[in-house]
């Protein structure tokens, strides 16, 4: 039974790995501190579920009363949140935009030279666009875009009614799509 | 800029992705933590034990404690998790440490990002699993135990044989590179590889636990087939060496003629011993061999004619015939050899009941 438990996390962390490396790496900026990050995402989530006791300092909201995880990437989801704003009150440092994310990280290795650079700058160019925009705006936008979540996902992460995610979604592309105007313009 | 240009903008981001050997090493660690709790929490529950492994503290000696102390941390601390997946990577079905094995291989495909990688990280995976059948072969075991052990194997097998399957591309895009070429080659080695072993292993079983696992083991040398065809369609249509691919698919119809041959004689062996109730379906099987041969004669037509696609096409048509065929011949012979043995039991237990009345007249005389 418990080696069954422990099959069924394996194969959510391989499910969720990558995204959740992506959602704190964009606000870290560091891969060192995003793998460290997204492992301690995984060990607490398991510890959790194992003790939920024993896991203290996670304010995990209306996923707390969830013990089936019925949504388990929104529950991690909500730790990496709790992470990152953990990780910047200790450090006392302020949170890192996307602006100070390199190139470095982008790994197709197929593409050609060209093809990169026309990439790379076509992302620099979204990249300072959304530096631009709130917190707020920023998470909707990774999480429905890059990662996919559904507007239900997002609502469980976020403890707001859908209703309320679509207005903030639409009010964040909206916001994008300004910045983005202005930019080429100047 | 509409809506749906500016989200394929925003895509472009998930470009970001973690480092693979980062990935498969977090992931390993993490099952190790796993197993080292359950381990613990078994642990806890036996004090004897735990007496036992501390019964140092109880010696005078510090000099013995810090040293046994310091022992014991480094073991299971340090060497823990690389013992465990060193261990892991040598470990056979039916061992503690073979589900971690395969843990491992599984979160290696999942976290590589092309294709390529995906395929030959298949391919690799087959070859320790066809390792891994011939050592259960081999080893002293009890059949009961062998029988288990092959059923674990050969279920690894058939997902690993249909998830590289799935995984070829079905079209050859220019753009893809020699290394897929390559991966499709080596699939399709291992495939083929894969159908040699597996017939061997059916040689080798005794006949109950063949019959047993009849069903399975051709399950999977199906799978390995059309893997393997596959892979040379992939070449076919990729700018792969034409030489090359003629080869491979004149080694696909002289396999499909031996099996044939196989076919033929259970075929025959089903004609001796079947009973008149089933020589319709003998008629059938006949019938059913022909029409593979046939097809196998305009394989190789089409080979002449240097249309690789078409005899590919018929010689999936012909293995699929050959393989229902092969089926149905080897239910023929089952049911007739359970037949046999019942009537057999019979005769014995008349034999036997016969003696004792004898005994018991000549006893009353």
């Amino acid at each position: 039974m418990a080696k069954m438990e422990e099959k069924k996390f394996l194969d959510l962390y391989n499910e969720n790995v990558a995204k959740i490396y992506r959602f704190i790496y964009f606000r870290v900026a560091s891969e060192e501190i995003a793998q460290d990050l997204t492992s301690e995402v995984f060990l607490k989530a398991w510890q959790y579920i194992n003790k939920p006791e024993i896991v203290f300092g996670l304010s995990l909201g209306a996923l707390k009363q969830d013990k089936q995880l019925k949504n388990p990437r929104a529950f991690f989801y909500q730790i990496a949140r709790n992470l990152v704003v953990d990780f910047y009150r200790q450090k006392d440092k302020a949170p890192i935009s996307l602006d100070e994310i390199t190139d470095k990280a982008i790994a197709d290795k197929s593409e050609s030279l060209i093809e990169k650079t026309d990439k790379s700058l076509e992302m620099d160019f979204i990249k300072q666009a959304m530096i631009q925009l709130s917190e707020d705006y920023q998470e909707v936008i990774v999480w429905r875009y890059l990662d996919e979540l559904s507007i239900k996902e997002i609502a469980v992460i976020l403890d707001k009614s859908e209703g309320a995610v679509r207005v903030v979604l639409s009010r964040a592309l909206s916001c994008l799509k300004e910045v983005m105007k202005k930019k080429s313009i100047s | 800029m509409q809506d749906k240009e500016l989200i394929q903008k925003i895509k472009l981001l998930k470009n970001i992705s973690p480092n693979e050997n980062w990935v498969i090493s977090c992931r390993s660690k993490l099952a190790f933590r796993m197993e080292m709790e359950r381990k613990q929490s078994i642990l806890n529950k036996d004090l004897f034990t735990l007496k036992e492994l501390f019964s140092f503290w109880q010696n005078p000696q510090s000099v013995f404690k810090a040293v046994y102390s310091f022992a014991l941390i480094a073991v299971v601390v340090l060497g823990g998790g690389v013992l465990t997946a060193f261990g892991a990577m040598n470990s056979l079905p039916g061992t503690p440490l073979y589900p971690i094995k395969i843990a491992m291989e599984k979160a290696r495909v999942v976290v590589s990002f092309s294709s390529e990688n995906k395929i030959k990280l298949q391919a690799e995976m087959t070859d320790r699993r066809i390792q891994e059948l011939n050592t259960v072969v081999g080893s002293q075991e009890s059949l009961e135990q062998k029988s288990e052990k092959i059923g674990v194997v050969v279920s690894q097998l058939q997902e690993q044989l249909a998830t590289a399957k799935n995984e070829l591309p079905e079209v050859f895009n220019v753009k893809e590179s020699k290394k897929m070429v390559d991966a499709a080659r080596t699939m399709g080695e291992k495939a083929e590889q894969v159908e040699k072993t597996l017939a061997r292993v059916k040689e080798i079983l005794p006949q109950d636990v063949k019959q047993n696992m009849s069903d399975k083991l051709s399950a999977v040398a199906e799978t390995a087939s059309k893997t393997s065809t596959k892979a040379i369609e992939f070449m076919a249509n990729s700018e792969s060496d034409k030489k090359e691919v003629a080869a491979k698919v004149e080694s696909r119809i002289q396999q499909t003629e031996e099996k044939i041959k196989i076919v033929g004689q259970k075929i025959g062996n089903s004609t001796a011993t079947s009973t008149s109730d089933k020589l319709p379906i003998t008629a059938v099987l006949i019938d059913q061999s022909e029409k593979v041969q046939k097809l196998v004669d305009e394989a190789r037509i089409n080979m002449d004619k240097n249309d690789v696609s078409a005899a590919l096409e018929t010689l999936k048509a012909a293995t699929e015939i050959m393989n229902s065929t092969e089926k149905i011949a080897d239910n023929v012979i089952a049911d007739t050899n359970s037949k046999a043995d019942n009537a057999n039991k019979e005769s014995a237990g008349n034999a036997t009941t016969s003696t004792v009345q004898t005994g018991s007249e000549s006893g009353e005389k």
